[in-house]
């Protein structure tokens, strides 16, 4: 046998070429006419049945990433969205707002409140104005039932806190709006309201008229336990243009400074029962300063009682009555059904605010989705590379 | 007026023949590519793959892949042909690795028999030792003598089928016809 020369071995290697069937070329070329459809009916008609034909196609490795890729992004999704929910409630203070709606129509409702484990379940007053009434009514049951007298310092005091009591101060402001030739009705309705409530007006001032900047503030204090009904009243007078409820839990001080007063009583009963023991006039000197100054303090404590107590029965509201947007404002009752351009534009602006957040929330779920599969997929095709490359030995 | 409603007169049978769009573009394109490339992607997926009936069903499972690709195929990015031998590269891979078996080229290709019926003494003495070289040759050196031998790919669609550069083909594809060249001077 000759040596192989350049051209011998180019031709004598052509001539290896493995060449296809011709039955088999027939066949291929039909398909192709046709467009190369899906051999497999059933997968093609079937969304369903194409993966689940795709899976068992796979073996348990291949479809080990898949699996693990698809388990690591709901756990992303899950986390993301648990993370997002801690976040809008966690913290010491809750601060939440609110759109609702008023006698007098639509009003901004916004109430906050904060302070150590109590202020869980007075912020779970705030979600009810009813239960928070309630709340200001155990605060000062000596006001709802009409006996004006100082609050009963009694040793079962702390006990009956533990039972459930809570003793909540409550602020509340208050924004009405009306045409500035209602102002002073509005006011003179306000006083009205005040005094069925029997509530104190601290300060006021009204400005009245048809020009100039018109308007009234109002700071008042109302019975805790007739404060709602109160704001209800004040919402009928002119429409409702915003509302800020506060609340503090003074639970705990209260308790601390009634177990002091307690002990302020015990200590005074010793000293006057050792004061009637003394046997020299040097002993009684003594034990009559040390009882004076007992009572001084105990005096003090009594006073800081009184006031923790008169900041839960009475609550502090304060009332504004404003004209800036006089020609717009439609009394209670009444709608002008008037819709300007610059409340389509402040509509448009609110949408468009609300579809931001919203998109901006679901970018912040997909993002990290998208970023966790978009990896599983690269080092998928790395890892299928590397086997093809393996495979060909 | 409406052309929904209009109907004509006076037919009485009608013809019904099947409605197919016009050809596009990329649908021209890959008739092409089939017609050109159809026995070439043959001969590469059966040299990897040493048996016919898989080799068969890679060679469609490839034009298959490739049509539902069509429209994805940039030609910026290359020449069809390397695009087409890609796809055929892999699907030929992943049957080997689902067959679990070491890729061997075809050292006896079926076609071979029946050039060999015809064949002088001395024809099929040189083909014997062609296929014995072949067959010491590594995978990779034997997958790049198909390439260029039996699909009949240039050094840039080799080098683009295979993830390399142009000149890395070269080399390699030197090296591998000088290795078989010296595996068939020792057999002389």
């Amino acid at each position: 046998m000759d040596r192989f020369d350049d051209d011998t071995l180019l031709a004598e290697l052509r001539e290896l070429r493995p060449t296809p069937r011709p039955e088999f070329t027939a066949e291929l070329d039909e398909r192709a006419a046709a467009g190369f459809p899906r051999r497999d009916p059933r997968a093609g008609a079937n969304p369903l049945a194409h993966l689940a034909a795709w899976i068992r196609a796979k073996s348990g490795g291949q479809m080990l990433v898949p699996a693990v890729g698809l388990a690591i992004a709901v756990l992303a999704a899950v986390g993301v969205v648990v993370a997002i929910g801690n976040h809008g409630g966690s913290g010491g203070e809750l601060t939440r707002s609110a759109v609702g709606s008023e006698s007098s129509g639509g009003a901004e409702m916004s109430e906050s409140g904060a302070g150590e484990s109590s202020a869980a379940e007075a912020t779970k007053s705030f979600a009810a104005p009813d239960r928070a009434t309630k709340s200001g009514e155990r605060a000062a049951p000596e006001e709802t039932e009409g006996t004006a007298h100082a609050p009963t310092f009694d040793a079962q005091a702390p006990a009956t806190k533990a039972r459930g009591h809570r003793d909540v101060e409550r602020s509340t402001t208050i924004v009405l709006g009306t045409k500035p030739d209602q102002v002073a009705g509005a006011a003179a309705k306000v006083y009205a309201a005040v005094h069925a409530a029997d509530g104190v007006v601290l300060n006021s001032s009204v400005e009245s008229g048809s020009t100039g900047s018109t308007g009234a503030s109002f700071s008042l204090l109302i019975p805790s336990g007739k404060v709602d009904d109160a704001l209800a009243a004040f919402s009928r007078i002119a429409e409702v243009r915003s509302r800020h409820d506060a609340t503090n839990d003074i639970t705990g001080p209260t308790v601390s400074v009634t177990e002091e007063l307690r002990d302020s009583n015990a200590s005074i009963e010793g000293l006057l029962k050792e004061l009637g023991n003394v046997e020299t006039e040097a002993e009684r000197e003594s034990v009559e300063a040390r009882l004076r100054e007992e009572r001084r303090r105990h005096a003090s404590i009594r006073a800081s009682l009184e006031h923790l107590h008169k900041r839960a029965s009475m609550s502090e509201v304060s009332v504004q009555i404003v004209t800036d947007h006089g020609a717009g404002v439609v009394p209670p009752g009444k709608d002008e059904g008037g819709w300007s351009v610059g409340d389509a534009l402040h509509d448009a602006g609110n949408i468009l605010t609300v579809a931001a957040g919203v998109l901006l929330i679901a970018l912040a779920v997909l993002a990290p989705i998208a970023l966790i599969v978009l990896l599983i997929w690269s080092l998928n095709r790395l890892r299928v590379r590397r086997l093809r490359e393996r495979a060909l030995g | 007026m409406n052309l929904g409603r209009r109907r004509s007169r006076g037919v009485s049978q009608t013809a019904v023949a099947e409605a197919r769009e016009a050809p596009g573009e990329a649908e021209v394109a890959f008739d092409r590519l089939y017609r050109s490339s159809r026995d070439d992607v043959y001969a590469y997926v059966a040299s990897l793959l040493h048996d016919g009936p898989a080799a068969e069903e890679v060679t469609a499972t490839a034009f298959e892949r490739a049509y539902r690709k069509r429209r994805r195929f940039d030609p910026k990015k290359g020449e069809p042909r390397a695009w087409l031998f890609g796809i055929a590269r892999n699907a030929a891979l992943d049957e080997l690795r689902r067959r679990g078996r070491q890729a061997e080229l075809a050292a006896e290709p079926e076609d071979v028999d029946a050039t060999a019926v015809d064949a002088s003494a001395e024809q099929s003495e040189r083909r014997l030792a062609l296929r014995a070289g072949l067959a010491r040759l590594e995978p990779r050196e034997r997958e790049l003598i198909a390439l260029k031998f039996f699909a009949g790919l240039g050094n840039a669609e080799i080098a683009a089928v295979l993830g390399i550069s142009e000149s890395n083909a070269g080399t390699r594809l030197h090296r591998a016809v000088t290795k078989l060249r010296e595996a068939l001077d020792g057999q002389i």
